[in-house]
């Protein structure tokens, strides 16, 4: 069983990940720390006062677990459990999670202020890279 | 005790509104309230479990819009006080040995409560429906107040109470209607019955009513109806019976009154006979007294002249001593007083051969056989012999008072005639208890002769006066007076086409007036 986990994590830990946000809001280059911030619902709005809106994807596909490992160092589940901790206590929305990149990227398009999780590279009409720490991927 | 019809309905029925009152105020409120709390637990239990699936599914799809969703699904429900979404922790001691479970309440709705204990109040129901999914174990807690419920029962009690007045005002007013359609006439039956039980068959009751009461007033007077069909119809039988019977007993009184006034005729006819014999035997002897009394005291007058006129020549002329043996007798008598005594003696015999004279006088009058034949007869005469012959039971005692008339010889049966006498002088005697008077009077007029016998004695009331001439009918004790005398007389005085009355009343004496024709029509 910690095998499985530990092949979990590090299947998690390989997938390279991006962030991508909607063109407004977000900025096109942060910190990691600050990303992770953001994620964790500690920020609640952008610079130019747009509410942050995070759009993961669902927990139980690669790209959710490379999310949670990366971003939250938890499980797919104390995820939910944190953000279901947060958005019941007022603290913070819940992230939308999605089950397709496409749906990601859509919600992510026509959502001000949102930003978001994926595994390669997407460039929409509406939505940017955001650089963290200097690179397009992490 | 009696418990009467009355009451037997009122019981009933306040037995029977007793009873829906029972079920109306207490048992079904409580059955529909239990039914009402069930039905609401039911319900919120079913909805928590909504909640909880709702909750469980959109945990699974990670939608947490969908948890709020899920968890607002009763936010409109007026009833709700809060819904919490219960998060349980399994939490393990230092050496993972046992745990205990930990509700942490993560999310409340509506927001502005916590879940708090105050929310929670008498009337509020809390139901929790646990879920379990791949992120978490909980549970959903819906709590809900029961006013509603309360309100509802509030008005079950209401209706029920207002349902049980006007069932018990429905239940008096059937009472009384009740009472007046059976009680009433029932009581009305009754007592008609009892007066129809004292005899009054005028009784009917008035029943308009078609049920078995009604038919019961109808069969009730046609009863009364038969029956006084039936007593009229034995009315008329009993008088015709009476009438019958009382010409029986008339006639069986007037068989033993002929066969009593034969007898007596019979005995009075024997001791008239009887009496007319020793009459007719002292007569005889008693003429000879009667006849010879004069002339022995005439020869005793004249032998006590000679004697005289024998002392008076001696002393005359001096011969005592040539009569001296005469004078030695005379020394031992006494001559005057034995003169006297002679006298006396005669005397007392001529009046007892008087009174024996008399009363054998009397014993012819009064045994004289004629009761066929009219006989001519002064009536002075008979109450004389009828006085002579009760002498000995008044004197000394009874003063009578004579105040005879002159009176004409009537036609009469002597006999019969002094046996009136001897009755009604017989009673006056012996109504008469120590010292008294009886007055006799007698008179006549054109027709008739009257006599009235009165006498001072005790008297007799309207009611005994109105049966003195019954046959049989008499105060005295018994043995002493058979009750046929003063009928005989009534009878004997009617055969003479007479009247006899009677004036009486107690204390005053009685007075007895009769009336007998002086010439008879008829003289057979």
């Amino acid at each position: 069983m910690l095998l499985l986990f530990a092949g979990i994590i590090v299947k998690g830990q390989e997938t390279t990940l991006i962030a991508i946000s909607n063109k407004k809001g977000a900025p096109s280059i942060m910190k990691m720390t600050e990303l992770k911030s953001v994620l964790k619902g500690e920020k609640q709005r952008w610079n130019d006062g747009t509410k942050v809106s995070i759009v993961l994807m669902k927990t139980n596909t690669p790209v959710g677990e490379a999310t949670c490992q990366k971003i939250y160092n938890m499980s797919g589940d104390k995820v939910k459990r944190f953000w279901l901790g947060l958005s019941f206590s007022g603290k913070a929305d819940a992230p939308i999670f999605c089950n397709s990149i496409s749906e990601l990227e859509t919600i992510v398009a026509q959502t001000p202020g949102a930003i978001a999780i994926l595994d390669k590279i997407s460039i929409g009409t509406n939505t940017k890279t955001i650089v963290v720490d200097g690179k397009n991927s992490f | 005790m009696r418990i009467t019809l009355k009451t037997k309905i009122w019981l009933t029925v306040l037995t029977i509104v007793l009873m829906f009152s029972f079920f109306s105020l207490y048992y079904f409120p409580e059955q529909q309230e239990k039914y009402l709390l069930d039905s609401y637990n039911n319900e919120v239990q079913n909805l928590t479990n909504t909640i909880s699936l709702g909750v469980k599914i959109a945990l699974k799809d990670e939608n947490f819009e969908g948890v709020q969703t899920a968890m607002s699904f009763v936010k409109d429900d007026p009833r709700l006080l809060f819904v919490n979404l219960v998060a349980t922790d399994t939490i393990w001691n230092n050496d993972s040995s046992r745990y205990t479970l930990k509700d942490s309440v993560l999310r409340t709705f509506p927001d502005t409560l916590k879940n708090n204990k105050s929310h929670l109040k008498n009337a509020t129901i809390k139901k929790r429906s646990e879920f379990t999914s791949d992120m978490m174990s909980g549970a959903i807690e819906l709590a809900v107040t029961t006013e509603n419920i309360e309100m509802g029962k509030k008005r079950i009690r209401e209706t029920s109470l207002i349902v049980s007045s006007v069932v018990f005002i429905i239940g008096i007013l059937i009472g009384f209607w009740l009472s007046r359609n059976i009680s009433i006439p029932v009581l009305a039956l009754r007592d008609a019955a009892n007066k129809v039980g004292e005899g009054d068959l005028t009784q009917r009751v008035v029943n308009k009513s078609g049920d078995e009461i009604g038919e019961l007033a109808i069969a009730f007077n046609r009863m009364v109806e038969d029956l006084a069909r039936a007593r009229e119809e034995l009315r008329k039988a009993n008088l015709n019976l009476e009438s019958t019977n009382e010409a029986l007993h008339a006639t069986v009184a007037n068989l033993k009154a002929a066969q009593e006034q034969l007898v007596q005729a019979e005995k009075m006819a024997s001791l008239g006979q009887l009496t007319a014999g020793i009459a007719h035997e002292i007569n005889n002897p008693i003429n000879f007294v009667t006849a010879n009394i004069q002339p022995l005291k005439d020869d005793m007058a004249d032998i006590i002249k000679i004697i005289d006129h024998y002392e008076e020549i001696i002393k005359k002329k001096g011969l005592e001593n040539e009569f001296s043996e005469i004078g030695k007798d005379k020394q031992g008598i006494n001559v005057e007083l034995t003169k006297k005594e002679i006298n006396n003696l005669l005397k007392g015999i001529e009046d007892g051969a008087m009174r024996t004279s008399e009363i054998v006088k009397g014993l012819r009058n009064f045994s004289r056989l004629d009761q066929n034949v009219f006989r001519k007869a002064n009536m002075n005469e008979c109450l004389e012999s009828t006085l002579t012959l009760l002498h000995s039971s008044y004197k000394n005692r009874i003063e009578v008072i004579k105040q005879y008339g002159d009176l004409p010889e009537i036609d009469c049966f002597p006999g019969q005639i002094n046996q009136v006498f001897m009755n009604i002088l017989s009673n006056a005697i012996q109504a008469i208890p120590a010292e008294g008077k009886i007055f006799i009077k007698t008179w006549h007029d054109q027709n008739n002769v009257k006599i009235s016998i009165k006498d001072t004695g005790a008297g007799m009331t309207d009611e005994v006066r109105k049966k003195i001439f019954d046959p049989f009918f008499t105060t005295k004790d018994v043995g002493k007076g058979t009750g046929l005398g003063l009928s005989i007389s009534f009878g004997i005085i009617q055969k003479h086409n007479g009247e006899i009355e009677v004036f009486s009343r107690p204390g005053d004496g009685t007075e007895f007036i009769i009336r007998i024709p002086i010439i008879q029509q008829s003289t057979n």
